[in-house]
């Protein structure tokens, strides 16, 4: 029986616009597999809401921006106290006193992404993980797989090469150059 | 009544009783049905066997622990024993352990048809070690809500 992959995204407001990156994301995945994306009702959502729709998920993206804003703080609640498998992720470049405090408390390590589009590799690479399952719980075909498994590998290759360029100062173009100079 | 017992009384009015309501005991006992084949295809692909017999043998414990509840709506003797002994042996292949939950949960099913023939409504009540006491309908939903639950841990 092929099952339906869950997914809720629970996100503080200043990140609210990454729902779409997330959506995006998995709707370029190169394969076509029963994933259903959950949220909060945006208006005034009660915790019995915010428990429905996080009960069965089988995987919880929680996007932390500058400050832990309603209802965001309840969803990570709920999610880690049903134990479901949260990737905690975070844009925080200027955390608030409350966001710092609330980041000490993350049962898993933060996933830092720097832009929308490092965030679309993060989720694309995580939820084409989940899809290869090894007895193919989602019910993909074995083109999709073979699909899978190459889209894995490039977006592997990716963050390979990503992780090796320099960042920051040391990326600035500044050279350093310690050898004795002819014209002195 | 001491301030855990208060707090987990709310937590079984929200998440319990009050979503419960939302289906008759025939609804619950498809519900049941439905659920109970959608948990035992999850844990038939499963990458881990002994993690989800793990899984398995936890939830088919609680389930027949639930069941000597509900059958206080029936008439059985009151009890408020602790699950551990209802839990199948930790020898069973994923394959018995399937099979322990498929047994398990038509047994709760055929309890809920007794439960709906009986004609149970909400004002009877089994005690749950911490939610304290639930209806017939807020036991089905727990049983029913523990195992969807659960079973998303098997991988």
């Amino acid at each position: 029986m092929t099952e339906t992959l869950r997914i809720f995204v629970g996100v503080t407001l200043d990140l609210e616009a990454e729902r779409g990156v997330i959506g995006k994301a998995i709707a370029e995945l190169p394969v076509q597999a029963p994933i259903e994306i959950r949220r909060t009702p945006p208006l005034l959502p009660t915790h019995e809401e915010i428990f429905e729709r996080i009960a069965n998920c089988d995987r919880v993206y929680f996007l932390l921006g500058n400050d832990i804003t309603a209802p965001a703080g309840l969803e990570w609640e709920t999610a880690w106290r049903l134990e479901r498998a949260v990737l905690p992720l975070r844009r925080s470049p200027r955390p608030t006193p409350a966001a710092q405090e609330f980041q000490r408390f993350s049962p898993r390590p933060w996933l830092d992404f720097r832009s929308a589009t490092e965030l679309a590799r993060i989720v694309s690479l995580d939820v084409a993980r989940l899809l290869q399952h090894p007895i193919n719980r989602y019910g993909l075909t074995v083109p999709e797989l073979e699909r899978l498994e190459i889209y894995i590998r490039r977006l592997d290759q990716l963050q390979a090469t990503l992780d090796k360029e320099p960042s920051g100062a040391e990326g600035g173009g500044v050279l350093l150059d310690s050898r004795p100079r002819s014209d002195k | 009544m001491g301030l855990k017992e208060s707090v987990m009384q709310v937590a079984a009015g929200l998440f319990v009783e009050r979503p419960a309501r939302a289906k008759s005991l025939g609804e619950w006992k498809t519900t049941l049905e439905t659920d109970g084949v959608a948990v035992d295809q999850r844990a038939a692909a499963a990458q881990d066997p002994l993690q989800a017999s793990k899984v398995l043998r936890h939830i088919s414990g609680i389930e027949r622990w639930g069941q000597r509840r509900l059958k206080i709506f029936l008439g059985g003797p009151a009890t408020r024993d602790e699950y551990n002994d209802y839990r199948p042996g930790t020898d069973l292949t994923l394959d018995e352990q399937r099979a322990f939950f498929r047994q398990t949960r038509a047994e709760t099913v055929a309890l809920a048809a007794r439960l709906q023939t009986a004609g149970i409504g909400d004002d009877a009540k089994a005690p749950h070690n911490d939610f304290g006491p639930l209806s017939a309908r807020g036991w089905l939903r727990y049983l029913d809500l523990h195992a969807n639950i659960e079973s998303k841990k098997i991988r």
